[in-house]
């Protein structure tokens, strides 16, 4: 039972950073309709961003809004200068998944040209640990919950109760409708993808704290769990990101008490299957369905 | 299909069978005593990307380092030799992609360096078909007593290095152990001659994960392995891996547990992923590895040496690394076997120089004990019988084209200059096969 326990502690690790990272990534889809597979990518760039700034005598607060801002201005960047260019000629969603995959080739190569391929680590004070329940945790990964907490009740605040949420929100379910109601669509895209970007960086730096080292390829890894607690929640919604994020978290964690470890992944992913087998949709479902993604 | 299309399709299918046909007739299937014109080429058939990307460039090196020296003093047969490179990506299917265009495309290969445990399976029965000679770096157990007649092994085989673990758990008073390996296939290979020994020598594996790679967390699988607590971790994952298993296991239980590790920990990206995220202190105080022993001493060592420290297409400090490494002594030994069979048959053609391979090393009476490809041409051409020793020592194929010999033991640290702690010998790992 406390092997269950801790392991359930322990996935709350995994899941704060999934939901930072699927909230951005679903934010971003469910407003402009592009599947980002640069998104791991740039979660590493965002990495390296506070990494140098480490480097320079930042603190590691301060290098973790380096890093979210990297990871912002780059999505913005990869927006403007690319993604809107083929998206303005017309390429639809399967070609625009094909853009995406470029982009993080080109991303991830050209990190790896200018850091190179050595791994570099976050300099981090994990030698005290802390007993929570059953569980021990590190200091920064107690920081991972609490800003993955604060992330998820800014999301929540900014779609509830402002303009520019409320705007995303309409965008998201009805673009077309929202522009013929008077709304800027072009800026709350931009908004989006900085949103998106910011949140993207975060989770880069999260992961990193959390691994204790990494390279150039390791957002990229961390990809396929973020798409998967993405559309688990409905693609595009970003609570139902949250409840994805915490459902594979958790279930790779726990299924190790039960199953071989080789097989964390595959019970993340069976789990997804069964659900979409039954809600296809995603678990939460509107704009999964506008999108026709899961359909 | 248009037309337009239809012409691009049919141009290349053309293409490719006459580039196939090519690939096959200077390649892998000339008629035996042929002289291929032109340079001959062997290549470092390995990983260049992906997981195990530092294999490649170390057998390329050490390809180019045997080439030097014997491009310097005429080549092969009047022949130049190239080392080229064919990554594998270390994924079977790549690889399988990556033979067939090698083949194809390259003139004159009449050799590898490779495949790794990555490939092998998938690849050597693609060379074997092609007659291509291949110097396998992969461990794995079932080339022990394999029946292909082109795959040759200077290197120990995994099995062997997972004796050689459980001897020296046990020399140590290791009784109770974990066995943490990766999922893939070439960390596998060690595990059921691991256990198997070390259950012959009285251990007991109370713990035996088979890890996922690369997962954000292990916390869980550590949590569970702390709970048996084992008196010794035997391990082998990828970099990326190992330092988040290992920084966990510090977090969990304030210091890491003594490890042992196999040859790929001495590699540099491992050292240095794991360094960072334990801490040097740590590392160096408790994790030793395995690797296959090969005195750093001696003529053949010597001019290997040498001429792997002036070897292109590395930075010093590798090449450093390089130089000290019983891998690279293997890569280089590999091309100065395969050069000189072929002068002892006369000719580069792979089918025909193949059957003089074990005949250039083998330790036979009136032999001349040769320590380079320039020994072994000149004796060769007085009429001599020769056993050539190489940098990594005496190479003695049997009859499954297997060369195994003794391991040694040494810590790891962030400089990766560890003096050795201790030798399993050959005659240790047979006493528990």
């Amino acid at each position: 039972m406390s092997i269950v326990g801790s392991s359930i502690g322990f996935g709350l690790i995994t899941a704060s950073i999934l939901a930072i990272a699927a909230v951005g990534f679903t934010l971003q889809f469910g407003v402009t309709n592009i599947l980002n597979l640069a998104y791991g990518d740039i979660m590493t760039a965002a990495a390296f961003a506070a990494y140098f700034a480490t480097k320079g005598g930042a603190p590691l607060w301060l290098a973790a809004v380096a890093g979210s801002l990297a990871g912002a201005v780059l999505s913005v960047l990869l927006n403007r200068f690319v993604y809107s260019w083929f998206a303005r000629r017309g390429a639809k969603l399967f070609a625009m998944i094909m853009v995406t995959l470029g982009a993080s080739l080109v991303v991830q190569n050209g990190m790896t040209a200018v850091f190179g391929p050595d791994f570099v680590s976050l300099p981090t004070s994990a030698g005290t640990t802390y007993q929570v329940g059953p569980a021990i945790f590190t200091g920064p990964q107690l920081a991972i919950v609490a800003l993955a907490l604060l992330a998820m009740a800014g999301v929540h605040s900014l779609l509830r109760y402002t303009r520019l949420g409320q705007a995303m929100r309409a965008t998201a379910t009805n673009p077309d409708l929202a522009r013929s109601c008077g709304m800027a669509t072009n800026r709350i895209i931009d908004a989006a993808w900085l949103l998106s970007g910011l949140l993207c960086g975060l989770a880069g730096v999260a992961l990193a704290l959390n691994l204790s080292t990494f390279t150039t390829g390791t957002g990229g890894t961390f990809l396929i769990p973020v798409i998967a607690a993405a559309v688990l929640g409905g693609i595009g919604q970003p609570y139902g990101a949250m409840l994805g994020a915490l459902v594979i978290g958790l279930a790779t964690e726990v299924s190790v008490t039960v199953v071989s470890p080789s097989y964390k992944t595959v019970v993340a992913f069976a789990i997804l299957i069964v659900v979409l087998l039954f809600r296809p949709q995603g678990i939460l479902s509107e704009v999964a369905m506008a999108k026709e993604i899961a359909t | 299909m248009n037309h337009s299309s239809g012409r691009t399709f049919l141009v290349a299918a053309v293409l490719s069978v006459v580039l196939g046909a090519c690939g096959s007739t200077t390649g892998g299937s000339g008629s035996p005593g042929s002289h291929p014109t032109g340079p001959v080429v062997i290549a470092a058939f390995n990983p260049f990307s992906g997981p195990d990307a530092s294999f490649g460039p170390e057998i390329l090196v050490s390809c180019n380092a045997a080439a030097q020296l014997i491009n310097n003093v005429g080549g092969i047969n009047g022949q130049h030799l190239n080392c080229v490179s064919s990554d594998t990506h270390g994924d079977p299917a790549d690889a399988v992609a990556a033979a067939e265009k090698l083949i194809a495309t390259t003139a004159n290969l009449v050799g590898l360096i490779g495949p790794s445990s990555d490939e092998a399976l998938a690849t050597s029965p693609i060379f074997e078909h092609a007659h291509i000679p291949m110097f396998a770096d992969t461990g794995q157990a079932a080339y022990d007593k394999t029946p292909l007649q082109y795959f040759w092994r200077v290197t120990a085989a995994d099995d062997a290095k997972g004796n050689a673990m459980a001897i020296w758990a046990i020399r140590q008073g290791y009784k109770h152990a974990a066995a943490v390996f990766g999922n893939d296939a070439g960390a596998q290979a060690d595990v059921p001659a691991l256990k198997a020994a070390y259950a012959k020598l009285g251990g007991s594996m109370d713990t035996s994960l088979n890890v996922a790679l690369d997962q954000a967390s292990y916390r869980t699988e550590i949590q569970q392995m702390l709970a048996q607590q084992p008196q010794v971790i035997f391990t082998e994952t990828d970099p990326q891996t190992a330092a988040t298993f290992l920084s966990e296991v510090v977090q969990l239980n304030h210091t890491l547990l003594p490890t042992i590790g196999t040859e790929t920990s001495f590699q540099s990206p491992y050292v240095q992923a794991v360094t960072q995220s334990v801490g040097n202190d740590q590392l160096s105080a408790n994790f030793v590895a395995v690797q296959p022993y090969a005195p750093a001493t001696g003529d053949a060592y010597q001019i290997f040496k040498t001429a792997e420290l002036a070897a292109p297409g590395a930075s010093a400090s590798d090449l450093s690394t390089y130089a000290a490494d019983p891998f690279a002594m293997s890569y280089y030994d590999s091309v100065n076997i395969m050069a000189l069979a072929m002068v002892a048959a006369g000719t580069s053609d792979p089918a025909t120089y193949n059957k003089f391979v074990s005949k250039v090393t083998a330790s036979t009476q009136g032999a001349t004990k040769v320590y380079s490809f320039d020994q072994g041409r000149k004796a060769l051409a007085q009429g001599q019988s020769i056993q050539y020793v190489g940098a990594g020592g005496a190479i003695a194929f049997d009859a499954f084209h297997n060369s195994s010999g003794s391991f040694q033991v040494a810590r790891l640290n962030a400089a990766a200059d560890a003096a050795p702690l201790g030798v399993v010998t050959a005659a240790d790992i047979a006493k528990v096969r």
